[in-house]
């Protein structure tokens, strides 16, 4: 031991002491912190010269940046006889900052006592710069991650979920603790057939991103569906995928919704240009007909047909025109008195066949007003009405066709029944008869307009109608619809 | 030229089947006609007597005339549903649209279809039939 620092003194003191002299700053002060040595790196990173320096008190370095706290306990260590290492920021002479490593080394005479420090410092500003912007960028990562809208979600190609942001918690209804380091198809979080479309765009080689439309079931259990995009990154030569997902489940809704209106108006435009011409077509035959026609009961019979005819078509050409208004015309409202609508209406359909042989039961109280829109509510009872009188059951058959209309109010609504006891709706045609152009009924004329009408004016009003029917038995429609104030 | 003649009738409206049935009786007191006001009940008939339906093509030229637009069964559903019948042979009948229809869609759909040997616009008339009469009998050459 004793020989090996013989050779170090001897051989080496020097050039130890030259290559800490290249590369650290290093200063010598008294017991009270005054300086007596600089060497030249000191001088040339804290910006003084030496002359300035013999004398002073280290305190001049002091950046302002540290609480006292520092101080104190560095002078308690390194006055204690122990060495003293961390970080520091110091002034320059220009007054800029610079930050350090520092070590600092209580120097002892032959008794024991402090005589002297020395101060070892390496500058590490540059790494220090670069670990603030690392801490930077690491938080406006971490806000970009958790502000963005859409869902985040960081998995590898197996599906171990490894990041996901704020967006994911709430639309999943998930924490993101009971998400983290879970394999996303373990937990039921994406719908069966979503998975196998799910695991694809993991697996899929492609380096660019993948749209695909996802189903989820949220934690309390809600159906969403997510427009997901994944994107393949390479972190590192950690492979992982991020995969973006955007609610739809409102704009698929919206979109389903205007496919229906628009082939609703497709099929309208196709099938109203066919049915306007149809009546002109039988009229055409019926005249036809007409002319070698000799038996005047016979021409009677083709005259009458051409009535029924000109009249099925005056009142089809109608209904054309109340969807468009139903559809598209101004909602005015005014005050109607129901009772009195419902009454003209059964007066207005007494050219219909077997009008004669229906009862009708109006028990709606007097003074029943409603503030709407009077064409809508009359083509809502009218066609009710009509097809109440039209599907009702012969006479014949031991009860006699009755038709009741009731209204009454609950709480704010305006609640109308229109039941007969005639043929019935079949339990699989229940829910198409609202549709366009649906028919029934191959035995009864009809337009496949009525109910179309009648659903959509409901709407239109705000309300809701529904529909129940037994077969030879009876047919009830409900019709609920807010009651607006006047004012 | 078979001389019997059979027309069958498929059509939804009461009118336009007694404008058919009146204008196929003034053109010949021998023609037989059958009308169905029911598709339902139109593919009833002949689906319980295609054979014997078969048989009588012997003697008969067999024509049926099917309006387009029909609830519940719509006249090419039931062209379809009649050419998949059990024992439905070709050439047994001369098929035809008859509508009042001129869309371009529905005359292109009757005549991409088998079996139909062409698209006619009501009313029937005297002459439209015999006209019918007089067509080639092979099918699939539709003409408007």
């Amino acid at each position: 031991m004793e020989a090996i620092t013989e050779i170090w003194q001897s051989n080496q003191q020097d050039q130890v002491v030259a290559a800490l002299n290249t590369c650290a700053m290093v200063s010598i002060t008294d017991t009270a912190g005054n300086i007596i040595f600089v060497n030249d790196k000191f001088c040339e990173i804290s910006g003084y010269e030496e002359e300035e320096l013999i004398g002073k008190n280290h305190r001049m370095f002091k950046s302002g940046l540290h609480p006292d706290s520092i101080y104190e306990n560095l002078w308690k260590t390194i006055s204690s006889g122990k060495v003293w290492t961390g970080e520091i920021c110091n002034k320059t002479k220009s007054g800029g900052l610079v930050w350090f490593t520092a070590t600092i080394v209580p120097f002892k005479d032959e008794f024991g006592i402090i005589e002297k420090y020395v101060a070892i410092r390496s500058n590490i500003s540059e790494l220090k710069a670069k670990e603030e912007e690392l801490e930077y960028s690491k938080l406006s990562f971490k806000q970009l991650f958790n502000l963005a809208p859409d869902a985040y979600l960081v998995c590898n190609n197996e599906g171990l979920i490894l990041n996901c942001n704020q967006a994911t918690e709430e639309l999943t209804g998930y924490s993101q603790k009971e998400l983290l380091f879970k394999n996303i198809f373990d937990i039921n979080l994406i719908t069966k057939r979503s998975k196998v479309l799910f695991k694809k765009s993991l697996e899929s080689s492609s380096a660019g991103q993948d749209k695909t439309e996802l189903q989820i079931v949220s934690k309390s259990g809600k159906k969403v569906t997510l427009e997901v995009a994944s994107h393949k990154i390479d972190l590192n030569n950690r492979k992982v995928v991020l995969s973006i997902g955007r609610d739809i489940t409102q704009r698929n809704k919206i979109l389903q919704d205007l496919n229906v209106k628009t082939l609703d108006l497709e099929m309208f435009i196709y099938r109203a240009s066919h049915e306007k011409k149809a009546p002109f077509t039988t009229i055409e035959g019926l005249l036809n007909l007409l002319k070698e026609e000799k038996s005047s009961v016979g021409t009677d019979a083709i005259i009458k047909m051409m009535e029924f005819t000109l009249k099925n078509g005056k009142s089809m050409l109608d209904n054309l025109n109340s969807v468009r208004t139903i559809l598209k015309g101004d909602l005015e409202r005014e005050v109607v008195d129901l009772k009195n609508l419902v009454t003209q209406i059964i007066y207005d359909l007494s050219y219909m066949d077997n009008y004669e042989e229906v009862n009708f039961e109006v028990d709606i109280p007097t003074n029943f007003k409603l503030f709407g829109n009077s064409f809508l509510l009359k083509s809502v009872f009218l066609n009710l009405i009509q097809n109440s009188i039209k599907y009702n059951i012969p006479k014949t058959d031991g009860k006699s066709p009755n038709v009741k209309i009731t209204a009454f109010k609950v709480g704010n609504t305006a609640v109308a029944h229109v039941i007969d006891n005639g043929l019935g709706i079949k339990p699989d045609e229940q829910d198409k008869v609202f549709d366009l152009y649906y028919r029934s009924n191959y035995r009864k004329e009809g337009c496949g307009l009525g109910l179309y009408i009648t659903k959509n004016a409901v709407e239109r009003l705000g309300g809701q109608i529904d529909l129940t029917s037994f077969q030879n038995q009876f047919t009830k429609f409900e019709i609920k619809i807010p009651l607006v104030s006047q004012s | 030229m078979k001389t019997n003649i059979v027309t069958y009738l498929v059509d939804d409206s009461r009118i336009d089947l007694f404008i058919n049935q009146k204008v196929l009786s003034n053109y010949s007191k021998d023609l037989k006609t059958k009308a169905f006001q029911s598709p339902v009940d139109a593919l009833e008939y002949f689906r319980s007597n295609l054979d014997q339906i078969n048989n009588r093509s012997q003697d008969y030229k067999q024509i049926i005339l099917i309006d387009v637009n029909m609830p519940v069964i719509k006249g090419f559903e039931f062209l379809n549903a009649l050419i998949h019948l059990d024992n439905f042979k070709e050439n047994v009948f001369n098929i035809y649209f008859l509508s009042s229809s001129i869309n371009s869609e529905d005359i292109n759909k009757a005549m991409s279809m088998n079996n139909c040997n062409g698209y006619l616009n009501k009313p029937l008339t005297k002459d439209l039939f015999k006209e019918i009469l007089s067509r080639n009998e092979t099918p699939h050459q539709c003409k408007a």
